[in-house]
């Protein structure tokens, strides 16, 4: 079972989903009793909800069999699924259940967005120049290649911080554009915990250098 | 885009990968025959040459305009990796009149072909 490491994404507020743990590089795994509180709460959910329960009965039952199931929350965040907790502490006395429900307006990629500067899909900036049509060339880049965008991973690569071997990446490649700097070596030392052996391949900076430098509004992308 | 178009640059590291660039040699054999003996006899290989240029993926000597397209054509066919290699070949033969009057591989390597 996984140790209790970090939050994989702090939603926000004050949840018992808060106690979602992870495990860098697999994925999400989540402690019995966290797994066992949202089971009761789908359950009760499609008490109060019958729909719900015809509609998510497939997903209920993939739940049993395994406990990855974090992806198949994006379509039950509805508020009409979720049963409130004083609804559900009425119903059973002694329980004390303190439900997380997604706020109005909620999105899960702005959740994203909020996280972290370096995953961000950024407008152009007001000096940029970048013309806008060659954003428009970037995004054909992402859709041709069929790019996974994997937001997580890329997150999860970047709270690694700064590689080792990349940290004194100012004194063979000087650069004066400092946010540009932080991003390239963001970049690099992504790569870089992805895969050790590309710290050893010395044109490796070179090749990803125009990427980064054109490519201004996403870094997933990158 | 380097898992998928580099891959095969790391088989051989540190060394380049002297079995693609053979490539670019083979392409100016059947295409440009005299070309090739000219630059043979000059000692210059596409691993001296070429390999410079591919490893920055061209982004040294083409401007920032060609070398989106250049990317564009790449992305666009990406069941075929060879063309980096054909661009270099592609490029030297284009330029034949320049490259033959090159003698030294640094310098044909350094040459601004969007010139």
């Amino acid at each position: 079972m996984a140790s209790p490491i970090p939050q994989a994404t702090n939603y926000g507020h004050n949840t018992n989903l808060s106690s979602v743990t992870e495990e860098v590089g697999d994925g999400f795994e989540q402690s019995e009793i966290t797994t066992t509180s949202r089971k009761k709460q789908r359950m009760h959910s499609s008490i109060y909800n019958p729909q719900f329960h015809q509609q998510h009965i497939e997903e209920e039952t993939d739940l049993e069999e395994e406990e990855d199931e974090f992806e198949s929350e994006e379509s039950e965040f509805s508020e009409s699924t979720f049963v409130s907790n004083s609804q559900y502490n009425s119903q059973y006395p002694g329980s004390q259940v303190n439900a997380w429900h997604p706020p109005q307006g909620w999105k899960r990629e702005q959740e994203f967005r909020s996280e972290t500067e370096f995953d961000t899909v950024r407008s152009p900036e007001p000096g940029s120049s970048i013309d806008p049509q060659m954003n428009d060339r970037f995004e054909n880049w992402a859709s041709t290649l069929k790019l996974p965008n994997n937001t997580h991973a890329f997150r999860q690569l970047v709270k690694k911080g700064i590689h080792p071997a990349f940290k004194y990446l100012y004194e063979k490649y000087p650069i004066d554009n400092k946010q540009l700097y932080e991003k390239y070596i963001h970049i690099l030392s992504c790569v870089a915990h992805w895969s050790e052996f590309m710290t050893n391949v010395e044109y490796f900076p070179v090749l990803v250098f125009p990427f980064v430098k054109l490519i201004e509004h996403s870094d997933v992308v990158i | 885009m380097i898992s998928h178009w580099c891959k095969h640059w790391f088989e051989l590291y540190p060394n380049e990968p002297a079995h693609f660039l053979q490539i670019i040699d083979e392409v100016i054999k059947n295409e440009d025959y005299s070309l090739y003996t000219n630059m043979r006899s000059k000692g210059l290989h596409a691993k001296d040459y070429a390999w410079p240029n591919i490893k920055q993926l061209y982004s040294e000597i083409l401007h920032e305009e060609d070398w989106c397209i250049l990317m564009d054509i790449f992305f666009a066919y990406p069941d075929k990796i060879n063309l980096i290699y054909y661009f270099t070949a592609v490029l030297v033969i284009e330029h034949r009149d320049v490259v033959s009057g090159i003698e030294d591989p640094e310098e044909l390597a350094s040459y601004d072909f969007s010139a």
